[in-house]
């Protein structure tokens, strides 16, 4: 016996006997840009039909990346970067979508203005275009690399761009680190075990290979969402390098208002409350001075942050693109992230505003307290207090209660100071079930641009050596 | 095997696993680390001053069950010199509420601290269960919610107190934050982390527990033996907040430091200057006098619903609407009692306490 579709299921007079569909549009079915044809889609109770929808994803697009292209903040006519672009391709619907529309906007005789003729934008606002792809696959001993498939795809897609692959791994090869920002590092490395304190110590033994050493750090996280936040943050800081290595202005990534609303959610649930504003838009800049004497920032923008992963995905059907697909990490759904991302989206269902009211209610916020320096994992902004704060919410020696110990720092070996709050927890927050600390015991080298940063401490501290009291403990 | 040892007096054994800090620890230790940490709060946030009358509001639930008994636990031992009262809200929920008072009679009793019960019914004219009965389930949270709101700070008015805590614990601050980002109310997201409140029209409010988990608190009720009261409301069918309550169990489970996380990230922003400027000022409610955005606050618009018989009048626009066109409130129609702060505090006050 069939189950039947719901045509089928029929009364002996032939009527339906099921309950009619509620329409999926609030009112009218009709266009509400055009007024004339049918709708085709629905976006958060709005009906656009398939040719009225295309401007309006171009036009949200552009609204997403223009405002910021110039440096200065001010709106221009003339939109004049003072570098190159490199775009982040993750393979992912996103930036997928993010590619095709920077290229017909800016990169093709698509954008004619009938009353003044050819667009100048035509000409590419940006004079060169680096396409970064990083590849993840060397953290998980079964899932296969597709440098090579991405980069087939881009090189018959978008032949003019420049086709950049990177590998997690080179966030622990001190070559490549010399190589992309020319900054010195020791010949042993910097190491830290993942202990409360992070303490840190330069190894005497450091034959470890690049991919070695990424191995064992991901070995070493507590939680599959310190996993999956490191991959993500490796990522972002590999790609801002590489960017700045291309002399490019302008990082952009495919983050959809889905996908920014998730890692909103995420980021907070993390801690990253005081990097709100980061998590949308960040410019960065490099701690090393570039060539010629300035320090000039990379601003990383998410132009797609108005616009949902339904309508991406309609995009992407109707212009007919192709679609790699983003690689899959395992244990996702036991990470934050992860956990994140089914509930935004199952909510997404239900309340079809709340993505879009996540993003705009986090774009009225600011950091509240003094920042003290820049992480030197993720590259963003740390708040003060923080160890004070800890110690004060939660006691975790009985030595801690007496006001002496509140008030004294963490030891000079300690990463904690040179962390923000969200780094602090992934590498040392541990998951309810885990009772083992020998894998705390192990030391773990640090991405390339850690280590650089405790060089340059060292550097400093040795220029003021003749001047310190006891070692100068800070 | 050898039993653990405690990670903090490392004499007794382990029995425990600390939710927050994932140490395992003996019960000793957890009683002092636990208790510690709300004087911690209390200290650090300067919540109190000797001689303060504060209210404890009190639902005969785990977390206000534990908040007297530690509130009375650590009056004593540090003496703060503050005098301690217990203020409980009659909803009107029959087989919930009045089960739950029972407790905290029972508890009024146990710590020795005066009790003060008032009723919805006495307040407004309504208890929830007639409010149900005219609205059903949907959005019976939003009358409760409002009613006892103002409740509290009436019953407070009424012992004369200056403080009112309350057993909000980390969970609840943690699950707040995400509800306000995800409804977009920017002023309670501004608010929400802050340890204590106070306008110029309301009394000073906060939350000890706002740094404790709600596992601890049961733990901690576990180990003392406290009586306490644990049946979920028979009226809180509130979906979008059981969501948001079931993905913050959900990270807490793959990160127990996820609800702390939460809360620091709520302390790190802040609401930007221009977005706060243009929110509506604070107004007093022209019917009731209690503190508004509007010139008829929240609880007198949900009554006058009630009494006119459009309920949905506070809930959508389209009821407030009709009302407004069937003309102006009729005479002699029922409206709250108008408020007023309490004058001021001093052993010389007499109040009426509920000994029953």
């Amino acid at each position: 016996m069939s189950c039947g579709t719901a045509a089928e299921i029929q009364n002996a007079q032939g009527e339906s006997v099921l309950m009619t569909k509620k329409p999926k549009y609030d009112r009218s079915n009709v266009c509400v840009k055009c007024k004339e044809n049918t709708g085709n889609i629905v976006i958060r109770h709005v009906v656009y039909c398939k040719s009225c929808f295309d401007p309006f994803v171009k036009h949200r697009f552009k609204k997403g990346l223009e405002p910021f292209i110039n440096i200065s903040g001010q709106k221009k006519a003339v939109l004049k970067p003072w570098g190159n672009l490199t775009i982040g391709f993750s393979g992912g619907l996103g930036s997928t979508v993010l590619l095709d529309l920077i290229t017909r906007c800016y990169y093709s005789s698509e954008e004619v203005d009938e009353k003044k003729g050819n667009n100048p934008r035509n000409d590419g606002i940006w004079k060169k275009v680096t396409v970064c792809y990083v590849e993840v696959s060397e953290v998980y001993s079964k899932m296969p690399g597709r440098t090579a498939e991405v980069r087939q795809f881009i090189q018959d897609s978008y032949p003019t761009f420049e086709f950049v692959p990177v590998r997690l791994s080179n966030a622990f090869d001190k070559r490549w680190w010399e190589r992309i920002s020319g900054g010195p590092l020791t010949k042993s490395d910097f190491a830290m075990r993942l202990d409360p304190d992070l303490a840190f110590k330069l190894l005497d033994d450091s034959s470890s290979t690049p991919l070695e050493s990424l191995q064992a750090y991901f070995r070493s996280l507590p939680t599959q969402t310190a996993v999956h936040s490191s991959i993500q943050t490796l990522i972002r800081v590999l790609l801002l390098h590489i960017a700045r290595s291309k002399n490019s202005s302008h990082l952009l990534l495919g983050t959809s208002l889905t996908s920014l609303a998730i890692s909103l959610i995420s980021g907070i649930s993390q801690g990253g409350g005081y990097n709100i504003r980061e998590e949308a838009q960040e410019d960065w800049t490099p701690s090393l001075t570039s060539g010629d004497g300035k320090e000039r920032a990379v601003r990383l923008v998410r132009p797609l942050r108005d616009v949902g992963v339904k309508e991406c995905g309609t995009y992407a059907w109707w212009r007919g693109l192709k679609v790699l697909g983003k690689a899959k990490w395992p244990g996702g759904r036991q990470s934050i992230g992860g956990l994140t991302k089914e509930f935004i989206l199952g909510l997404e269902k239900g309340y079809p505003s709340t993505v879009s009211t996540i993003t705009r209610t986090c774009a009225k916020l600011v950091s509240k307290d003094e920042l003290v320096g820049i992480c030197s994992i993720c590259q963003r902004p740390v708040q003060g207090g923080l160890d004070t704060w800890k110690s004060q919410i939660s006691i975790r020696s009985l030595a801690e209660v007496t006001p002496a110990r509140l008030a004294q720092d963490p030891p000079s070996n300690s990463l904690i100071s040179l962390l923000c709050y969200s780094c602090q927890g992934t590498l040392t927050s541990r998951s309810s079930k885990t009772i083992s600390t020998a894998e705390s015991e192990v030391m773990v080298t640090l991405p390339v641009w850690t280590q650089a940063k405790l060089v340059d401490r060292e550097r400093m501290k040795g220029e003021i050596q003749d001047f310190l009291i006891d070692g100068g403990n800070e | 095997m050898a039993p653990k040892l405690c990670a903090l007096c490392e004499k007794s054994r382990a029995i425990l696993k600390r939710p927050k800090t994932g140490q395992q620890i003996c019960k000793e230790c957890f009683f002092y680390v636990f208790e510690t940490e709300v004087h911690n709060t209390i200290t650090q946030a300067q919540l109190f001053k000797p001689g303060d009358r504060v209210a404890i509001g009190a639902s005969g639930g785990k977390d206000s069950t534990v908040l007297a008994y530690v509130m009375k636990t650590l009056n004593e031992r540090y003496d703060y010199g503050i005098h301690l009262y217990l203020l409980s809200i009659d909803e009107g929920i029959t087989g919930y509420r009045d089960d739950s008072l029972e407790t905290v009679k029972r508890n009024q009793q146990q710590y020795s601290m005066p009790l003060k019960i008032l009723s919805y019914n006495d307040l407004y004219g309504w208890t929830m269960d007639a409010v149900v009965a005219q609205i059903g389930k949907k959005n019976n949270c939003t009358f409760c919610g409002v009613f006892r709101r103002q409740a509290l700070d009436r019953g407070a008015a009424v012992l004369n107190v200056d403080h009112i805590v309350t057993g909000h614990n980390a969970d609840d601050i943690a699950e707040t934050v995400l509800m306000n980002i995800m409804r977009g109310d920017i002023a309670r997201l501004g608010r929400c982390t802050s340890i204590c409140t106070q306008g110029e029209d309301t009394i000073k409010r906060s939350k000890p527990f706002k740094y404790t988990y709600e596992k601890e608190i049961v733990m901690y009720a576990y180990f003392k033996k406290l009586d306490y009261f644990s049946t979920e409301c028979i009226y809180s069918p509130d979906a979008y907040r059981g969501h948001a309550r079931a993905f913050l169990k959900d990270l807490e489970a793959a990160r127990p430091s996820a609800i702390i996380d939460i809360i620091h990230s709520g302390e790190a922003f802040a609401v930007k200057e221009e977005v706060k400027a243009a929110q509506k000022a604070q107004q007093t409610c022209k019917r009731c006098g209690y503190m508004s955005s509007n010139e008829l606050c929240k609880a007198c618009s949900l009554l006058e619903g009630l009494e006119r018989g459009v309920a949905a009048v506070g809930i959508t626009d389209r009821a407030r609407k009709k009302m407004d066109a069937e003309g102006p409130a009729p005479e002699g129609l029922r409206t709250i009692p108008y408020f007023q702060m309490p004058a001021g505090p001093g052993p010389s006050t007499t109040i009426q306490i509920d000994t029953s």
